[in-house]
């Protein structure tokens, strides 16, 4: 073996590695359905409000939250064998929206339910740490959109922190379409093609 | 060139498709024939021909189950496997005396 084929194949099998590294499933299921449960949170949230209703906000929320976690975990089972393949990368996806969906019933329900966060505050924390969640995930993926939408997300936070009114929570939820439910489907959508081309293969 | 010796290079590792598929395995956790497949840009058959042998020298180990009625085989590298494939590595290095 020459030193130049000794360069190339030690160049071929470094691509290779590199490229099977990065690889990650992101299906937009998730975002899918937690816009889902977010928008329906806000509409019953409107309804309560234009009824006068007195109900704590908090029993509104917290069913919601403990569905999505119970859907969540169902249709992580199910993505996880459907998966081609394992790798850290993906393993590391898995963790940053873990990680959100255990910080967030902690701020929100526990934070409120313990006076340290009031309800106004609730929204702004919910989009900072999505953009967070969101900008870890195009890092990891090598999404630049992605990492758009956790800045576009942090910018929300920043703007509802600043300019607390009744309606952040309206705001919250048309980023929630915006930011997350359309790049979900555009993500499901493409993860879709993609198996019903292996399968026809 | 050097006082290399081109029997140092491990045979199983050193062609094309083996090669490949043992950079792509020690990667990642785990991956399915398809994906490997898809990588490798190989055949059904050259791929399967390359995994048996690989499968064969206890460099990989293959685990066949089912998603829904599909039949699904993934892969893994083995500890004999990644040994082998730095040994193969840190021969290419000696080659160009890195």
């Amino acid at each position: 073996m020459e030193r130049n084929e000794a360069q190339q194949e030690l160049t071929f099998i470094k691509k290779v590695m590199e490229d099977s590294q990065r690889t990650v499933v992101d299906n937009g299921r998730q975002y899918v359905l937690w816009s889902v449960l977010v928008l329906v949170g806000i509409a019953i949230k409107y309804l309560l409000d234009s009824l006068r209703s007195s109900l704590n906000p908090v029993w509104l929320w917290a069913p919601l939250i403990a569905g999505g976690w119970l859907m969540s975990i169902l249709l992580q089972r199910r993505t996880y064998s459907e998966i081609r393949v394992k790798t850290l990368a993906q393993r590391t996806l898995e963790a940053v929206w873990t990680g959100w969906l255990i910080a967030i019933p902690i701020l929100t329900l526990v934070g409120y339910f313990s006076g340290a966060i009031e309800s106004w505050a609730i929204s702004p924390v919910v989009a900072t740490l999505l953009g967070s969640a969101c900008f870890a995930t195009g890092r990891i993926t090598g999404s630049a959109w992605l990492c758009g939408a956790g800045c576009l997300w942090w910018a929300g936070g920043i703007v509802m922190f600043l300019v607390p009114g009744a309606h952040s929570v309206a705001v919250l939820g048309g980023m929630f379409v915006l930011l997350q439910m359309i790049p979900g489907i555009i993500l499901y959508k493409r993860w879709k093609a993609d198996v019903c081309r292996r399968n026809h293969e | 060139m050097s006082e290399f010796d081109y029997k140092q290079l491990d045979e199983l590792i050193h062609s094309r498709v083996r090669l490949a598929v043992m950079a792509v395995l020690v990667s990642v956790e785990e991956a399915q024939f398809t994906f490997l497949r898809d990588k490798v840009n190989a055949t059904d058959g050259n791929l399967s021909a390359n995994l048996r042998k690989l499968e064969a020298a206890g460099c990989i180990s293959a685990v066949k189950t089912f998603v829904g009625r599909r039949p699904v085989s993934s892969y893994r590298v083995t500890g004999k496997g990644q040994r082998m494939f730095k040994e193969y590595l840190a021969c290419l290095e000696r080659i160009l005396g890195v």
